[in-house]
C-alpha cells in the first residue's frame, strides 16, 4: 500500500508527462476535405457522375509499377507496364486498355469528345493525337470509314506523305495522286508508310484534314490500348456519367450511419488489440465479410444500420458492421484479390474495401482518426484484358485517388450487403425513406419482384397459357411464393456449386442463364461467386438476373419443351406433365424417382404441374397480353435519376447553340443518347405515365409533334422526364399507369423528326426544361 | 430671312433623304421580292392542320401560337413553313404543313431544337429550298437589312475558323441572296426524294 503523499506524487508525474506527451506530439491534422462532386442519396455523399472527370479527381497519393512479364505482353499484344509517382494524375497512368471493359472509352471517337466537351477539333491538329502517328495509310483505310474512297489528292496529309516518300525514288507524283487511298494502301510501300514519317509538319494539319477521321472511334485505331486517357484530347474532361459504359448509372445499395472511428493516433490503440469481427470489407476474391486475420487487428469505422425489419433481421447486414482500413501498413489489411493471369501480380494482393459503385474501382478507407472521428477512403483501380484470350484482372492496386470521407454520426454509402448479418446486437426503427429503398431494392428494377404474380401472358406453341404455366411451375418452385426475388440453397460438389435463382428457380450452371448473367457489368464475376458457393441476396441476383429476363429465359426454354413434346405426340395434359418432369428432373418418363432426398418423384411433379395449370385456369381465366399495358410498377419517386439507356453516349447535349457561321441560335431541349435501336429505354425515376404515343412509324417527321413515339412520366413535385423518338409499338403502357425507376419504358428508335436511332431525354420542372445533366445524368 | 433659310436647307435636306431611303428600300424590296417565297401573313390553319399529340399539349388551338415564316408552291401542293411556340417554351421551334385542297398534314416539325434543321429530310428539295429561302429573307429583315446581316455574317466568319455544316437547301437560299459562305461550311446533301 503507498502512502498517500506518493499516490499524489504518482498522479502529479502522469498528468505531467501526460500533458508533456500532448504538448510534444504532433496534432494530427484531418485532411481538408478533398473536392470530390458530390451529391447526396438518402442523406450520403455520393459521387455527381454527371460532374466527376479523371481531372476533377485528385492525384495519386503513393508511387507504384506495374510489371508485366514477356509471357504476359505477348498475349496481351501490348505492353501495359508502367511506373508512375506521388502527385501522378490518374490519367496519365491508366490506359484505354486498362478500362475498355469498365468504361468502353475506347468506343468514343474525337467527334463524339468534341461534342461533349467543346473541343474545336478544326483547331486541333493532327499531333495533338499521339496514336496517330502510330498509324500507317493502310491501317487509316481500314479504320476510317469511306476514307479508302477518296482520291490520295484530296487528303493532304496523307497526299504530303506519299508524295514526300515518291519524290526520293523519282516516281510520278501526278500518276498516284487521282489513286484512291485504298488502292495506295494495298501498295507494299506506301500502304505501310507511317503518319510519323510526317514529323513535326503533322502539327500543321488540323484534325479535320483527314475526312472521316473525327467519326472514328478510337478502338479502331491499332494501338489504342496502350494510349494514356490523357493522350487523347479532351477525354479527361468527359463526365464518367457520359462514358460509353458508364458504369456509374445511379446508385445501387445501401447507406450506413458511422458510428465510430478506431485507431489511428497514438492515444487509440483499443482496435488494434484484437481481431476485427463483423467486417463488410474485402474483395471479390474472398468476399466482403473478410474479419482482419492480423494478430494485433486492424483500424476500421464501426458502422451502424438505419434500417431494421423485424423478424427478417437487418436486410442491410450494416448494424454493427466494420469497415476495415485497407492497405499494407500497420492497422491495415490487404486481401487476395485479381484474377486469371493478370491476377497474379502485385502478389496477387490487393487493400480490403468495398465495391459501392460496381467494379471499375474499389473503394479503400485509407485513413481513420479516431481523436477527430473521421474517415478518408480512397480509390484503387486494375487493369484487366478480356480478349480472344481472356488474361483476368489484377488485383486494384493502381492508387489510392483520395475520395471522400465521412464523420462520427455522418452517413456513408456501403453498397450492396451481402453474407450474414452480425447477431446479438440491438435493432433501430426503419425510417420510412429507408423502407422505402428496401422495397426498392427487394423488387430490383421490377416491381414485381417480390410479388407472387407472374408477369407472362399470351399463348404459346400448342395453346398454352403462358400464365398458367408459370403459376403451375412456381406453385412447386421457389417454395411456391413465384417471386422474381427467390434465392434457394447453394448446392455443392465435386463439380462445383449451383444454386437455383429466381420465381422459377433456374440452375445456376445452365448455359442459357449463364449467357444472359455474362452480359451484364459484372455478369462474369458474379457468376464466378456463384460457382464459388456464393450465396447472393435478392436484390443483387435481380440486378444480374431481373424478372424480365427470368421470364424471357422461361418463355423460350418452355417454348422448345413444347415443341419437343408435340414432336413425340403428347398433348393436353400429358404435354403439361411432361413440361413439368421435364422442368424437374430433364426427361418425362412418369417415374417414381426423386430428384433429391425429401422432393417429389418425377411422376409426382408432372402431376402437380397439371393442377396447378387447371387451378390457374379456373381462378384466374385464359391470360391476354396487351400491348399497351405494361406490369405497372409502383410509382414511387426516388428524387434521383438514373440513365435511360445503359450504354448510351451523349451526342447532342443540353442547351443552346448558334451556329458558327449564320449566327442562328437554337436551343436543344434535351439531351441525345446514341445508342442501338431496339435498345431498352428505362424509367430514370418512378412515377405516373402522363403521355404515350405508341403510333409514329419512321419517315414521319412531324409525328408526335415532332418527338416520335414517346412516354412522359410525372414524377410529382413538378418534375417530368420525356423519352422520345422510340420504336412504333415498344412502349407497353397506358396513360396514368404507375411505373418504377428502371422499368423497361420502351425502345430506342428514329420516329419523328430523327436521322438516326437515339434517344431523345428531357428532364423538365414545373413544365420547364432543365439540363438533365444537373441529376448526374 | 437667314432663319428661313436655315429652316429652308432643313426640310430640304430631310425630305431628299427620306425620298432616298424610300427609293432604296424599294429597290432592295424588289430584288428581295424577285425570289418567289412569301413572307406575308397568310390566312390561319385549322386546328387539324396544328402539330398534333405534341407532349404536354392537350389543345393546340389555344396553347400554341403560330406566326407564318414562309410558303412556296409546288406540284399543286401549298407549303407553309410556321414559328410555332408553346405557352412554358419561349423559344419557337420550325413546323412545315402541306396543304392540298382542302387536306392538310404537318410534314416537319421540331420540337426538340435538333440543330441539324434539315427540311430536306422531310420534303423535295425545291420546297426545302423555297422555304429555307424564306426563312433567311425574314432574318435578314430581322436583322435590319442585308447590309446589317451581310456585316453580321462576315463577323462570324472571321472568329470562326472550324469546320461547319450546312443543309443544301440553306446554302442555296444564301447564295440567292448574294451572301458569299467560307469554304469551310460543309454542304449536307439532300438524298433524291
Amino acid at each position: 500500500m503507498l502512502p498517500p503523499w506518493s499516490r499524489f506524487l504518482i498522479a502529479l508525474l502522469s498528468s505531467l508527462l501526460l500533458f508533456l506527451e500532448i504538448i510534444t506530439v504532433p496534432q494530427t491534422v484531418y485532411a481538408a476535405e478533398t473536392h470530390i462532386p458530390s451529391a447526396t442519396y438518402y442523406g450520403a455523399a455520393v459521387p455527381d457522375w454527371g460532374q466527376v472527370t479523371f481531372t476533377s479527381l485528385p492525384e495519386l497519393t503513393q508511387g507504384g509499377f506495374l510489371q508485366v512479364p514477356n509471357s504476359v505482353v505477348g498475349q496481351l499484344g501490348y505492353d501495359p507496364s508502367r511506373s508512375w509517382s506521388a502527385g501522378a494524375a490518374l490519367e496519365s497512368v491508366l490506359l484505354l486498355g486498362d478500362v475498355a471493359d469498365s468504361f468502353g472509352l475506347q468506343k468514343f471517337s474525337m467527334g463524339a469528345i468534341a461534342s461533349l466537351t467543346g473541343l474545336n477539333l478544326e483547331t486541333l491538329s493532327l499531333s495533338n493525337l499521339p496514336l496517330l502517328k502510330e498509324q500507317t495509310i493502310a491501317s487509316l483505310v481500314q479504320a476510317v470509314p469511306g476514307l479508302g474512297n477518296l482520291p490520295l489528292a484530296q487528303v493532304r496529309p496523307l497526299y504530303d506523305l506519299v508524295t514526300s516518300s515518291l519524290s526520293q525514288t523519282g516516281r510520278e507524283i501526278l500518276s498516284v495522286a487521282n489513286q484512291t487511298l485504298s488502292q495506295i494502301a494495298t501498295h507494299d510501300i506506301l500502304g505501310s508508310l507511317s503518319v510519323n514519317q510526317l514529323g513535326d509538319t503533322l502539327s500543321q494539319y488540323s484534325f479535320t484534314s483527314i475526312p472521316g477521321l473525327e467519326q472514328t472511334a478510337l478502338g479502331n485505331l491499332p494501338g489504342w490500348q496502350h494510349t494514356f486517357i490523357e493522350e487523347v484530347p479532351g477525354l479527361a474532361h468527359i463526365p464518367f456519367a457520359s462514358f460509353p459504359n458508364s458504369p456509374v448509372s445511379g446508385y445501387f445499395g445501401f447507406i450506413a450511419i458511422h458510428d465510430v472511428t478506431y485507431g489511428g493516433d497514438r492515444f487509440h490503440k483499443e482496435s488494434t488489440r484484437k481481431p476485427t469481427q463483423f467486417s463488410i470489407s474485402g474483395s471479390y476474391q474472398v468476399g466482403f465479410n473478410y474479419n482482419c486475420a492480423q494478430e494485433r487487428g486492424c483500424d476500421y469505422l464501426e458502422l451502424n444500420s438505419p434500417i431494421s425489419l423485424g423478424v427478417a433481421g437487418d436486410p442491410s447486414r450494416l448494424h454493427g458492421a466494420r469497415w476495415i482500413r485497407g492497405g499494407d501498413g500497420p492497422g491495415e489489411q490487404m486481401v487476395q484479390g485479381g484474377h486469371g493471369v493478370l491476377g497474379q501480380l502485385n502478389g496477387g494482393m490487393e487493400p480490403t474495401g468495398r465495391h459501392p459503385f460496381g467494379e471499375v474501382f474499389k473503394v479503400v478507407l485509407t485513413d481513420t482518426d479516431e481523436s477527430t472521428g473521421t474517415g478518408q477512403f480512397g480509390l484503387y483501380f486494375r487493369v484487366c484484358s478480356h480478349g480472344i484470350i481472356d488474361l483476368g484482372c489484377t488485383p486494384y492496386f493502381i492508387g489510392p485517388v483520395p475520395w471522400l470521407s465521412s464523420k462520427e454520426k455522418g452517413l456513408v454509402f456501403v453498397g450492396l450487403t451481402e453474407g450474414t448479418a452480425p447477431h446479438g446486437i440491438e435493432q433501430p426503427p426503419i425510417p420510412s425513406e429507408i423502407q422505402d429503398q428496401i422495397n426498392q431494392q427487394g423488387g430490383g428494377t421490377d416491381p414485381s419482384g417480390t410479388s407472387g404474380d407472374s408477369n407472362l401472358c399470351g399463348d404459346g406453341p400448342a395453346g398454352v397459357d403462358w400464365r398458367a404455366l408459370s403459376d403451375a411451375i412456381t406453385s412447386i418452385e421457389s417454395a411456391g411464393s413465384g417471386v422474381y426475388s427467390a434465392v434457394g440453397q447453394v448446392h455443392c460438389d465435386s463439380q462445383g456449386c449451383m444454386i437455383p435463382l429466381g420465381r422459377y428457380q433456374f440452375m445456376s450452371f445452365r448455359n442459357d442463364l449463364r449467357a444472359i448473367v455474362a452480359k451484364k457489368p459484372g455478369g462474369r464475376e458474379f457468376l464466378s461467386r456463384l460457382d464459388a458457393g456464393y450465396r447472393p441476396p435478392a436484390s443483387e441476383m435481380l440486378r444480374y438476373f431481373p424478372a424480365s429476363d427470368q421470364d424471357a429465359l422461361f418463355k423460350q426454354a418452355m417454348t422448345q419443351d413444347i415443341q419437343y413434346y408435340q414432336r413425340r405426340g403428347k398433348q393436353g395434359d400429358e404435354l403439361l406433365a411432361c413440361l413439368g418432369e421435364n422442368w424437374y428432373s430433364g426427361n418425362c418418363t412418369h417415374s417414381s424417382r426423386r430428384d433429391y432426398i425429401g422432393g417429389p418423384t418425377v411422376a409426382e411433379y408432372g402431376q402437380r404441374t397439371v393442377t396447378g395449370y387447371r387451378r390457374s385456369l379456373q381462378q384466374r381465366g385464359k391470360s391476354t397480353c396487351n400491348i399497351s399495358s405494361g406490369q405497372q410498377g409502383n410509382g414511387k419517386a426516388t428524387g434521383t435519376y438514373t440513365k435511360p439507356v445503359t450504354g448510351g453516349v451523349i451526342t447532342s447535349p443540353y442547351g443552346w447553340r448558334t451556329h458558327p457561321i449564320t449566327g442562328n441560335g437554337s436551343f436543344h431541349s434535351g439531351v441525345d443518347y446514341g445508342a442501338d435501336r431496339g435498345t431498352q429505354v428505362k424509367a430514370a425515376d418512378g412515377g405516373v405515365v402522363v403521355d404515350v404515343l405508341n403510333t409514329c412509324t419512321e419517315g414521319n417527321y412531324a409525328c408526335g409533334g415532332g418527338y416520335g413515339n414517346v412516354v412522359v412520366i410525372d414524377h410529382g413535385n413538378g418534375r417530368t422526364t420525356l423519352y422520345g423518338h422510340l420504336q412504333t409499338n415498344s412502349i407497353p403502357w397506358k396513360k396514368g399507369q404507375k411505373v418504377s425507376k428502371g422499368q423497361l419504358i420502351g425502345r430506342v428508335g428514329s420516329t419523328g423528326r430523327s436521322t438516326g436511332p437515339h434517344l431523345h431525354f428531357e428532364t423538365s420542372v414545373n413544365g420547364k426544361t432543365v439540363d438533365p445533366r444537373q441529376y448526374g445524368l | 430671312m437667314t432663319l428661313l433659310k436655315q429652316l429652308f436647307r432643313q426640310w430640304y435636306w430631310i425630305a431628299g433623304g427620306s425620298i432616298t431611303v424610300l427609293l432604296l428600300s424599294t429597290v432592295s424590296g424588289i430584288l428581295i421580292g424577285s425570289y418567289t417565297p412569301t413572307i406575308a401573313s397568310a390566312p390561319s390553319l385549322p386546328s387539324t392542320c396544328l402539330p398534333q399529340n405534341l407532349p404536354g399539349i392537350r389543345n393546340p388551338a389555344s396553347e400554341l401560337k403560330l406566326k407564318q415564316v414562309s410558303s412556296t408552291r409546288y406540284q399543286g401542293k401549298e407549303y407553309r413553313l410556321y414559328d410555332v411556340t408553346r405557352p412554358a417554351t419561349p423559344m419557337p421551334f420550325p413546323y412545315v404543313v402541306q396543304i392540298q385542297g382542302a387536306s392538310c398534314k404537318g410534314i416537319y416539325s421540331n420540337p426538340m431544337g435538333d440543330p441539324d434543321d434539315y427540311f430536306h429530310l422531310a420534303m423535295p428539295l425545291p420546297v426545302a429550298r423555297q422555304l429555307t429561302l424564306g426563312r433567311l429573307q425574314a432574318a435578314i429583315q430581322q436583322a435590319g437589312g442585308l447590309p446589317a446581316f451581310r456585316d453580321r455574317l462576315q463577323r462570324s466568319q472571321q472568329q470562326y475558323g472550324g469546320v461547319t455544316q450546312m443543309a443544301e437547301e440553306e446554302v442555296w437560299a444564301y447564295q440567292q441572296m448574294g451572301l458569299a459562305l467560307p469554304d469551310n461550311v460543309r454542304v449536307v446533301k439532300a438524298t433524291t426524294r
